[in-house]
């Protein structure tokens, strides 16, 4: 410690080793309280020090207290956010499912109105091409194309890439799906791997080289550890199938995240049910968008039969699910409908048959679903013998669907929170490309808006100012089919590149 | 004054003794030995006189006054040109006077005296005495000589002891030999006080010619002296020739001759010795050495004489004596260029040496032992460190000192007030009495005693505990790790280019890489090590230069000081800033460093009031240098040590003109300010040439920091994330306290001058820090604000001065030093900011820096794989498609200490960042075949990776899945090898032709102002 020299210092004053100028050998002569008044102020020596010392004393603090108010730096930012480029599509793919063991079901091609037509390739399974350059029109279908018992692979290239629609409808079972394009997170709820109804998740690989997918399965109290579903590779242009009901025999409801660590995989799931003494009824589960916390599913179709809803919650704390019904007037909460305690990372299931009954009769044609959390749900009804999957749908400005055979109508319902009603336009195509039939519906938000698409049409599409989410519904006979009517990829979305911090 | 001399026996010698057997003692009491008895022959005396008529009357009165009469006495005088020619004429002393001219040398003066005594009639068996216009004899001086000649007749040469004139009491010379570094060693210690410890009769090797006497004979048989050595050095070039033709030359104590040495001391300036002494010194020495060594010594002394000049010019240049580093240097070349000569002298003496005949050569005994000059090279250094560490007294002791010298030459008081003043000093601070008692304990007993010091070493020791994290690797926040040793660091320093980033980079290396390097390099090549020490030590070292300050800054504002205790509560307060400011949990290293320099900055500052000029100079140097390292890590510190310098000037300049007109006044400030530029030069000129001045505005650290604002300010907080935990809300308004301490503190009239200072300092800090706040660093990654987080230290000093200068001045005023009442709550109050402080360090409220290491996205082997080639660069892409994506580039061992700065300033190539932004955007086969002309081996997606970016990056042709620890973490190689010439080579060899001049005239200045910066130490001359 330094301190305690503090006093032997002054008096070694006179010892002081260096030989500089002589010093006093007396001991430090300091000016002490009597002789002078002692005064630390450096080089001056101003007569009256009371005066300048006090006004600065009270000038300075002030000032400086002002000073300090005046610094206000901003805080560092880095380059922000920058939403990603529209170009255009170099070439797209889209992968229609394998055909249900039932019966066959051959693929439609067709294309979005807006955009130039082109030449599209259909590639069946193992790589061979179906059909070579098949000229789809604008606005128009091509089929049907037979792929049988094999995923077929869609593709176009160039100016023949927007715009690419795909189908695979049955022939004579009232199925259907769109052909999706590959995606790096796809969503499926209301999965079932029970005896009565199992399903079957396929994953398709079109590209080149090998992928690596992860499957993760949500239960009714969590998430279920399968290891065969995790890390599953589907080589080049093959598939894999995972019968849930030979993997995790189980009577709940399953929700599946199928999500792409490596390569391209088109994912899609077939349900089938076979009832005691009833005939054996596939039905295509729609791939869903991602968990929302307002979800709307449109394609309520009436008839007699249970419908059921099944809630995922993906999320890591519980939540709770508010069920509304979508009436032409807007959303109604179904009496005897009480609130949803979904767990986190499970699935809860609800039957809705008799709260839907009255409302469906009244002309009620989807569910709204609002939580807390992002969920997923999906709307089954085995309405008279016949698998129908309701899911929900992102409300969009546009849309585009294929057709399968049968008397169609669009349903449209709006975001409840929306501030004016939206006015969407439906239009019906038939294979040319040609309009059949348009017509203008308003759908007030939480509402629900209802158009009938006339025989001979292939193709829909709809065209709103406001965003709405749509669902085609398709009877046939004693079945229906439930598609959704989503955007048709037009564009290609480049990123943003800039350099980053170190 | 003449020395008794007690009635001795000599012992006569034997015919039979052999010459080199040492001289009887003169003095030993014999009843039975013969009287002693003068030697045969007559003594003739040549006194050379040259412009030295201050002394002759008093040489030629002690001539005259001689108890034995010399026979004749030749004056010779050189061409004065004052009247010592007319006095020796004058003189009845003197018996023939010759006039030579006054380019005549001392050599030549003597030969024509002797020939003027030859011309006499003086025969070989007589004697010759020297004398020098400046050597006055003792009255018995010749007797005794003669007597010890008599006495031992195989002497040849005789000497006196030679006492200082005009002292008259301190011993000269008792006969001379030199060293083999040609130093001049007479045995005796500086300014020895003659008390008879010497008076024995000895052999030496050589006299001064001052008082020499020489038998005529050996005189004739040695020529002489040399005409070679104008000056100085005939002594020993004489004695030593003596010795080496075996002759004898013994000092004789009895007789005594008091010397000026006024051609040694420059008093006496003669064409021959010019204006440099040393010089003409030196060379004699060498000349000498040269000359009369054996022909086997010849090539060592030659070559160690070469050696040894260099490094007393290095001597010489470190206590500030460039004169005569240079005067060195010249006779050395002098004697080397003309080698000719040298040879010819030695043949003369081979030549007499043969004529001579055989006699034993008697030099070796009689030269200096070889470990002489190593022991003077000792002293040299003890001297250097003795006065480096030495505790002087400090500027205010010295203020008021010089004032009250001041007053007592203006009013003539007297000791006796004087006596008054000091004891009224002694007795009102009666701890002085207590250290005073307990000063007499031993040093382990005083500190076991003292409660301040336990107390300080628990805030050290709590202080150490508090950064555990950084006893080891530690990186995080803004602290990015250290590379793997110094010498990374070196040649980040060294080189003009660098291979960071994605096309590498021209842009300098930030300028506390070297003094981490320098630091590192001492702590044995450990750059971790070095981090460490700074992190773990910024504390310690902050809390004792803040003592140090406080102390000398508590005296300047009051007589009375401030209580120890007190001292180490403000101190403690200060030096735990680094923690509670969020400085170390941040990793914001440029901050602590500082934090922990800026009270000896300041200290050194203090030197500027100081009253010595000298002095004030040393402050000027002290404090650039210390600027100069802050500098380093924060370059705005800088500008607000221009802004205190100008408004300091400014202020002085107003109240005292004539006090500032003095260049002693106004110098050493401006040259603390100018110094940093000069020692940053590399980073300064590099980065306005490389296109990057904005750098200046950034703290050391990797970006972003964040800047101090208003509230910041006030609490004492550098910006950034606030402090979590239990603590947190007394942690964040912990700064509050000093601030309001400082505004108290301007109620106490005493020392209000001292606290309105401070407050005035804290203004235009606050002024800086608001101009800098308003300044916006655009770096194109990111904007960030200009560093003015040194604002934080310099206002805490502030404010803690002001409340030390306060509560003295209140104490002071209460007569009632440390007892005061506000003294204690001050102290107390700084002692609880204290305590709370490192408390919430130890507990690790205040923030760790996280761990970097853990978070790393790439993996393992691809550092590796980067490491061994620059070219093999990681492409890191964070990001997705919606939000976008920002890339990094990672090269070598990815971004260590002082790289990030680098990275962040230069602009990679339009064409090599179109390549990337090609690859990332939209993914084609041509994209990633341009990859390795960029120089880019791996690129990585880090978790959570997006998986359309994945997606298409996994559909192109070139590159392959790689491993990742991480399932989230995408990662590819590109098959084809990275190109070896892909990172471009600098174009513009004229940048790198700067940047390693600038490194020359750092290293230079750093010398130069180190040198300067050493402690005042009068020349010994």
């Amino acid at each position: 410690m330094s301190g305690k020299r503090a006093a032997p210092r002054r008096r070694r004053l006179g010892r002081d080793r260096t030989p500089a100028a002589p010093r006093p050998e007396a001991p430090t002569p300091v000016g002490g309280p009597t002789p002078e008044p002692a005064r630390p102020a450096p080089r001056t020596a101003t007569p009256s020090r009371r005066g300048p010392a006090t006004l600065l004393a009270v000038v300075l603090p002030v000032a400086t207290l002002a000073a300090g108010l005046l610094v206000a730096p901003d805080a560092p930012e880095e380059a922000p956010a920058a939403a990603p480029a529209a170009t255009t599509l170099a070439e797209q793919t889209l992968v229609c499912p394998p055909p249900p063991a039932s019966g066959a079901a051959p693929v439609v091609v067709g294309r979005e109105p807006a955009g130039d037509g082109g030449a599209v390739s259909v590639t069946g399974l193992g790589g061979e091409p179906v059909e070579e350059d098949l000229d789809v029109p604008a606005g128009g279908a091509v089929g049907p194309v037979l792929v049988p018992g094999a995923p077929a692979a869609l593709s176009a290239e160039g100016d023949a890439a927007a715009g690419l629609l795909g189908g695979r409808f049955g022939e004579e079972a009232v199925t259907g799906t769109a052909c999706e394009p590959t995606a790096a997170d796809q969503w499926f709820t209301g999965l079932s791997a029970g005896p009565e109804r199992s399903s079957v998740v396929e994953l398709v690989n079109p590209a080149a080289g090998d992928a690596v997918a992860d499957v993760t399965l949500l239960g009714p109290d969590g998430p279920l550890d399968v290891p065969d579903v995790e890390g599953v590779t589907v080589p080049a242009g093959e598939r894999v199938s995972l019968d849930l009901g030979a993997l995790t025999p189980t009577a709940d409801d399953l929700a599946a995240r199928v999500e792409v660590v490596r390569g391209r995989v088109a994912a899609s799931v077939l349900d089938t049910a076979t009832p005691i003494g009833g005939t054996e009824v596939s039905e295509w589960l729609p791939r869903q968008s991602a968990p929302a916390t307002t979800s709307l599913l449109p394609g309520l179709v009436g008839g007699e039969g249970p419908r059921t809803l099944v809630v995922a919650n993906p999320g890591a704390a519980d939540t709770q699910v508010e069920v509304d019904v979508v009436t032409p007037t807007g959303a109604v909460r179904p009496t005897g409908v009480r609130t949803l305690q979904v767990p986190a990372g499970g699935v809860e299931t609800v039957g809705l048959s008799e709260q839907l009954a009255a409302q469906v009769d009244q002309g009620a044609g989807g569910v709204l679903l609002r939580s807390a959390d992002p969920v997923t749900a999906t709307l089954r009804g085995e309405v008279r013998g016949d698998l129908t999957y309701a899911v929900p749908v992102d409300p969009a400005t546009t849309g585009a669907a294929l057709l399968p055979a049968g008397e169609s109508r669009v349903l449209l319902t709006a975001d409840p929170d929306a501030g004016s009603p939206s006015t969407a336009t439906v239009t019906a195509r038939d294979a040319d490309g040609e309009e059949v039939a348009s017509e203008e519906v308003e759908v007030v938000p939480g509402g629900l808006g209802e158009v009938a698409v006339p025989e001979g049409a292939v193709a829909v599409s709809v065209v709103s100012d406001g965003e709405v989410a749509a669902a085609v519904v398709v009877l046939r006979g004693e079945g229906n089919v439930v598609l959704p009517v989503r955007p048709a990829v037009t564009e290609a979305l480049v990123a943003q590149v800039r350099p980053g911090l170190p | 004054m003449a020395d008794t001399l007690e009635p001795a026996a000599s012992a006569a010698p034997d015919a039979e003794t052999p010459r080199g057997r040492p001289s009887a003692l003169l003095g030993e009491v014999s009843p039975d030995a013969p009287a002693p008895s003068l030697a045969p022959g007559r003594v003739g005396v040549v006194l050379v006189s040259h412009d030295g008529a201050r002394w002759l009357p008093t040489v030629l009165d002690g001539l005259a006054s001689q108890r034995l009469t010399p026979w004749r006495v030749v004056g010779v005088d050189t061409g004065s040109r004052d009247d010592s020619a007319d006095l020796l004429d004058a003189s009845p002393a003197v018996h023939e006077v010759v006039r030579l001219r006054s380019d005549v040398a001392y050599p030549a003066a003597v030969a024509a005296g002797y020939d003027a005594l030859r011309a006499q009639g003086l025969t070989e068996q007589d004697w010759v005495w020297l004398l020098h216009d400046d050597s006055t004899p003792d009255a018995a001086a010749l007797e005794q000589l003669l007597l010890a000649a008599g006495a031992d007749p195989g002497v040849d040469l005789l000497g006196p002891k030679l006492r200082e004139w005009p002292s008259l009491r301190r011993l000269l010379e008792l006969g001379v030999t030199i060293s083999g570094t040609g130093r001049r060693e007479t045995g005796l210690e500086r300014g020895e006080y003659d008390q008879g410890q010497h008076d024995d009769l000895h052999d030496v090797l050589a006299v001064n010619t001052a008082g020499l006497l020489v038998r005529s004979e050996a005189w004739q048989a040695l020529g002489g002296l040399d005409e070679r050595l104008p000056v100085f050095g005939n002594d020993l070039d004489l004695g030593w020739r003596a010795a080496a033709a075996g002759r004898r030359t013994v000092v004789v104590p009895a007789a005594v001759v008091f010397h000026a040495e006024a051609a040694h001391r420059g008093v006496r300036r003669t064409p021959l010795t010019g204006r440099h002494t040393h010089y003409a010194e030196r060379r004699a020495a060498l000349y000498t050495l040269l000359v009369n060594a054996s022909a086997r010594s010849l090539p060592f002394r030659v070559l160690r004489l070469a050696l040894g000049t260099l490094v007393r010019m290095v001597g010489f240049l470190l206590v500030r004596a460039p004169g005569e580093a240079l005067d060195e240097l010249a006779a050395l070349v002098a004697v080397y260029r003309r080698p000719g000569e040298v040879r010819a002298a030695r043949r003369d003496r081979a030549a007499r040496r043969d004529a001579a005949g055989e006699r034993p050569d008697r030099s070796g005994d009689l030269l200096a032992p070889a470990w002489v000059p190593y022991r003077h090279g000792l002293d040299a250094l003890g001297d250097l460190a003795s006065a480096a560490t030495q505790q002087a007294a400090d500027v205010a002791e010295r203020r008021r000192d010089e004032r009250a010298a001041e007053q007592a030459a203006r009013t003539g008081t007297g000791r006796r007030n004087r006596n008054q003043a000091s004891a009224a000093v002694l007795g009102a601070t009666d701890e002085d009495d207590d250290a005073a008692a307990v000063a007499e304990r031993g040093p382990v007993a005083r500190f076991l005693a003292s409660p301040v010091a336990l107390a300080v070493t628990a805030l050290v020791l709590v202080a150490l505990v508090g950064a555990r994290a950084a006893f080891g690797p530690v990186a995080g926040g803004a602290l990015a790790p250290a590379p793997s040793g110094a010498g990374a660091w070196w040649g980040l320093h060294l080189a003009p280019w660098h291979p960071l980033g994605l096309s590498g980079s021209d842009v300098p290396a930030p300028p506390y890489v070297v003094v981490m390097a320098l630091l590192a390099t001492l702590l044995l090549g450990s750059a971790t090590a070095a981090v460490s020490t700074v992190l773990v030590l910024a504390v310690p070292v902050g809390l004792w230069g803040a003592w140090r300050f406080l102390r000398v800054a508590a005296r300047l504002a009051d007589p009375g000081g401030a209580p120890r205790w007190l001292l180490a509560a403000a101190s403690g307060a200060y030096a735990l800033l680094p923690a509670t400011s969020g400085a170390w949990g941040q990793g914001r290293l440029g901050v602590v460093v500082v934090t922990a320099l800026l009270p000896w900055l300041a200290h050194a500052a203090l030197g500027f009031l100081d009253p010595e000029p000298d002095r004030r100079r040393r402050a000027g140097w002290r404090t650039g240098l210390l600027l100069s390292v802050c500098a380093a890590f924060v370059p705005t510190t800088w500008l607000f040590a221009l802004a205190l310098v100008v408004v300091v000037l400014v202020v002085g300049f107003v109240l005292s003109p004539r006090g500032m007109r003095a260049r002693s006044a106004w110098g050493p400030l401006l040259v603390s300010v100018a110094v940093a530029p000069l020692l940053l030069s590399p980073s300064l000129v590099g980065l306005l040439l490389a296109g990057a001045p904005e750098g200046l505005l950034l703290e050391a650290g990797r970006p972003p920091v964040a800047a101090p604002g208003a509230l910041d300010l006030l609490t004492g907080r550098v910006g950034g994330p606030d402090p979590s935990g239990v603590l947190s809300p007394v942690l964040t308004w912990l700064g509050v306290v000093p601030v309001v301490l400082a505004l108290l503190a301007l109620a106490v009239r005493r020392t209000r001058g001292a606290v309105v200072t401070c407050w005035a300092v804290a203004l235009v800090i606050v002024a800086v820090a608001a101009g800098l706040a308003a300044v916006r660093v655009d770096l194109g990654v990111a904007v960030l604000p200009a560093a003015s987080s040194p604002a934080v230290p310099l206002l805490l000093g502030a404010a803690v001065t002001a409340a030390v200068a306060g509560a003295a001045g209140a104490s002071g005023a209460a007569r009632r030093p440390g007892r005061g009442g506000v003294g204690l709550v001050v102290g107390a109050a700084l002692a609880l900011v204290a305590v709370v402080g490192a408390a919430g360090f130890v507990l690790g409220a205040t923030g760790q820096p996280g761990d970097l290491a853990a978070d790393d996205p790439v993996p393992a082997y691809m550092t590796q794989s980067a490491e061994r080639a620059d070219e093999r660069g990681v492409l890191v892409a964070t990001g997705g498609l919606d939000e976008g994506l920002s890339y990094v580039v990672r090269r070598g061992d990815g971004t260590t200490l002082g790289e990030a700065e680098i990275e962040v300033l230069s602009e990679p190539a339009a064409a090599d960042a179109a390549v990337v932004t090609d690859l990332l955007a939209t993914p084609t086969d041509a994209a990633v075949e341009a990859l390795p002309g960029v120089g880019l081996a791996y690129v990585v997606l880090p978790a959570p990776a997006d998986g359309r970016v994945a997606a298409g990056l996994d559909a192109v042709d070139g590159l392959v899945q790689a491993g990742a620890e991480d399932r989230a973490t995408r990662a590819w190689e590109v098959t084809a090898e990275p190109d070896p010439a892909a990172l471009g080579t600098p174009d513009g060899a004229w940048t790198a032709w700067v940047h390693a001049l600038l490194l020359v005239v750092q290293l230079v200045a750093l010398l130069v102002v180190a040198v300067l910066c050493g402690p005042s130490r009068r020349s010994t001359r």
